[in-house]
């Protein structure tokens, strides 16, 4: 910025050769127009719904008006910040005043009002910012959220909580697990094995039919179907292990009687 | 040539040689001395002449050669001239080699090292540690709370808190955006970047940030992160992000508890499953032995069957050519067999005046052999 014999002349934005009537007509005074940072240690405010918050604000500015910045700050940085601060410390627990503490924290991103309050509070800021200060605030940012100290152990506490809650519940859910799977594949053996129960006897089912077919042979001969078939059972369920009791006189046992009659007669006729 | 009109005498000065016209005779008792302090003058003006030529063109060589400059390999450089880039686009940027510019004040150069590798670490949200314990990784003492300006943390989305910083490297892509815009680009950087871990993990539980979901409250921070150095137009480029979390101290050994019961409860579906695969496969043998037991009794019954109406086919001409002899033939031979595979055979002879007989049996059930007493087949 130039002035002549201290007031105000004209403002340079651009960089290049120029030319100033040589001191003490005329006086340049430079600043820097880069984006600067500006930020301060967090404070405390409450949210719209009476929540107790410890916030950060970071700002990027940088000089728009040399003319108001050196008339109202001697164009010195470290007084347009102290200026600064106080406003964006206004400009903050305005908005945040504003807003419910579920803005700043939700699970659906949709809901997270995390920019809104951001614009909110370089909006705030911008239009003192530029007619008061001559700066140009760029944008807002929230570099720090928080709880007051005593909020952080009454968090952890619930934190643990929740915690053994969640093992409890992990536990119940895992043995239910186990039992529920367990149960299924017990169910589907039972299946597996009915079916094979099932199909098994289709097979024999299967197997009778062809026997009847087979069984009308004995239609021929009843009698001597059930007689071959009876010895057969016989013999079948005498084969091991069995003890007979029987009567001399049966057949065959009868011929032993009859063997010995024999040899009697034979003796008596010798005497 | 030398002019007719003037006599003939040593070479003199133009100067002198002009004035001699006007006062001859003192020009003429004068002209020994004057001749030898003019050459002495002549020859001094022009060794002077001469000196300061070549200090003229030593300093016009030694002024040019200043503006030459060297821009390295890992870097680029733009030139000011009255402090405005020289150029535009990207003819601003001055790629590495040998370059020449006007020395100072005409031309300023400002090399940026674009191809170096930069980090910045945000750890507005980690908790307070040294230097050596960030070298050792020791962790600080669990406190029962965290002091607001010391102790760093990050609100997650269901109202806990975390532990949580992140390491960017990135690139310097637009040099005259990065050199001429901003004063302090490391603290818009880092700024920039806690403010991409406080947006993740506000969106994040504490569950899913620090173990279930981890990928994705990393990208998160990325995709943040990103968004706002191009809307900050920081003109660097993002080369990777490291992000890490942990759990506040003060609950951490809840936090591995609900780890360690989540592995346990995973073992113990595992076994689960292990166990009803055990189960199942065992029913599909079970029900495929059955299946093959019902083939083979009915493969037996058919062909017993079959081998019955044979032998009664074989025996029918037989029988019907005498059924009374074929019948005892027959029931002789069956009993015959019967009584040879007998174990034992008791004859118990009738008593002929008709008087009851007492016969006693002890039979003993066969014992069931188990186990090492069964026989091997």
């Amino acid at each position: 910025m130039v002035t002549t014999f201290g007031k105000y002349s004209r403002t340079i934005n651009e960089p290049g050769l120029r030319f100033k009537m040589p001191w003490p007509i005329q006086k340049v005074y430079r600043f820097d127009n880069r984006l600067q940072n500006f930020e301060r240690k967090f404070e405390q405010t409450t949210t719209g719904d009476a929540k107790p918050l410890i916030i950060e604000v970071y700002i990027g500015w940088k000089i728009s008006d040399p003319a108001i910045f050196l008339e109202r700050f001697n164009g010195d940085v470290l007084k347009a910040e102290r200026n600064l601060e106080s406003l964006v410390r206004d400009a903050k627990n305005s908005v945040i005043g504003q807003h419910p503490f579920s803005d700043l924290i939700s699970p659906r991103e949709e809901e997270l009002k995390f920019d809104d309050i951001e614009t909110e509070i370089a909006d705030a800021i911008r239009a003192e910012a530029k007619d008061g200060y001559g700066i140009e605030v760029a944008f807002a940012g929230i570099k720090q959220l928080g709880l007051p100290e005593s909020n952080t152990q009454k968090v952890f506490e619930r934190m643990r909580e929740d915690r053994q809650r969640l093992v409890k519940h992990y536990q119940g859910e895992g043995e239910r697990q186990a039992m529920e799977i367990r149960a299924r594949a017990d169910a589907e053996s039972k299946e597996i094995l009915n079916e094979a129960r099932a199909k098994a006897l289709e097979i024999k089912g299967d197997a009778d039919a062809q026997a009847a077919e087979h069984y009308k042979v004995f239609q021929q001969n009843p009698e001597l179907a059930e007689l071959l078939l009876g010895l057969e059972a016989l013999e079948a369920a005498t084969k091991e292990k069995t003890t007979i009791v029987a009567d001399p006189t049966m057949p065959p046992f009868n011929l032993l009687r009859e063997g010995v009659q024999a040899m009697q007669g034979s003796n008596s006729s010798v005497q | 040539m030398t002019d007719p009109k003037k006599p003939d005498l040593p070479d003199l000065p133009e100067k002198i040689e002009a004035t001699a016209g006007k006062e001859p005779e003192t020009v003429q008792v004068a002209r020994p001395m004057e001749d030898s302090s003019t050459r002495a003058l002549s020859d001094a003006l022009s060794s002077s002449f001469k000196i300061i030529k070549v200090l003229m063109v030593g300093l016009v060589v030694i002024f040019l050669g200043s503006g030459v400059f060297t821009v390295e390999p890992n870097e680029v450089a733009v030139v000011l001239r009255f402090g405005k880039p020289l150029g535009s686009g990207p003819d601003q940027v001055l790629q590495q080699g040998l370059h020449w510019s006007f020395p100072s004040p005409i031309d300023e150069i400002v090399t940026v090292p674009i191809g170096e590798t930069r980090n910045i670490t945000a750890t507005n949200c980690w908790y307070a540690e040294t230097p050596e314990m960030q070298v050792s990784g020791q962790l600080p003492f669990a406190m029962p709370s965290l002091r607001p300006g010391v102790d760093g943390y990050a609100l997650t989305s269901d109202g806990n808190i975390i532990h949580t910083k992140a390491t960017a490297q990135y690139l310097i892509s637009d040099p005259v955006s990065f050199a001429f815009s901003f004063l302090h680009v490391e603290d818009l950087l880092e700024n920039a970047l806690n403010n991409s871990l406080l947006f993740a993990s506000a969106q994040f539980s504490a569950e899913d940030a620090l173990y279930r979901n981890r990928l994705a409250h990393k990208e998160k921070v990325r995709m943040r992160f990103l968004e706002s150095i191009q809307k900050a137009k920081l003109g660097i480029e993002l080369q990777s992000l490291d992000v890490q979390t942990l759990p506040p101290i003060f609950v951490k050994q809840a936090f591995e508890l609900v780890t360690q019961t989540e592995q346990s409860v995973s073992q113990m579906r595992n076994e689960a499953e292990g166990d009803a695969s055990a189960m199942l496969r065992l029913a599909e043998g079970k029900a495929q032995a059955i299946i093959s037991e019902g083939l083979t009794k009915s493969n037996l019954i058919t062909s017993r069957i079959r081998a019955d109406a044979n032998v009664f086919k074989k025996h029918l001409p037989h029988y019907e050519s005498n059924p009374e002899f074929y019948r005892k033939r027959l029931i002789i031979e069956g009993m015959g067999r019967v009584l040879a595979n007998a174990q034992d055979t008791w004859l118990l002879p009738g008593v002929e005046d008709g008087s009851s007989q007492e016969l006693r049996l002890q039979l003993n059930r066969e014992p069931t052999l188990t186990g090492e007493d069964q026989p091997e087949e």
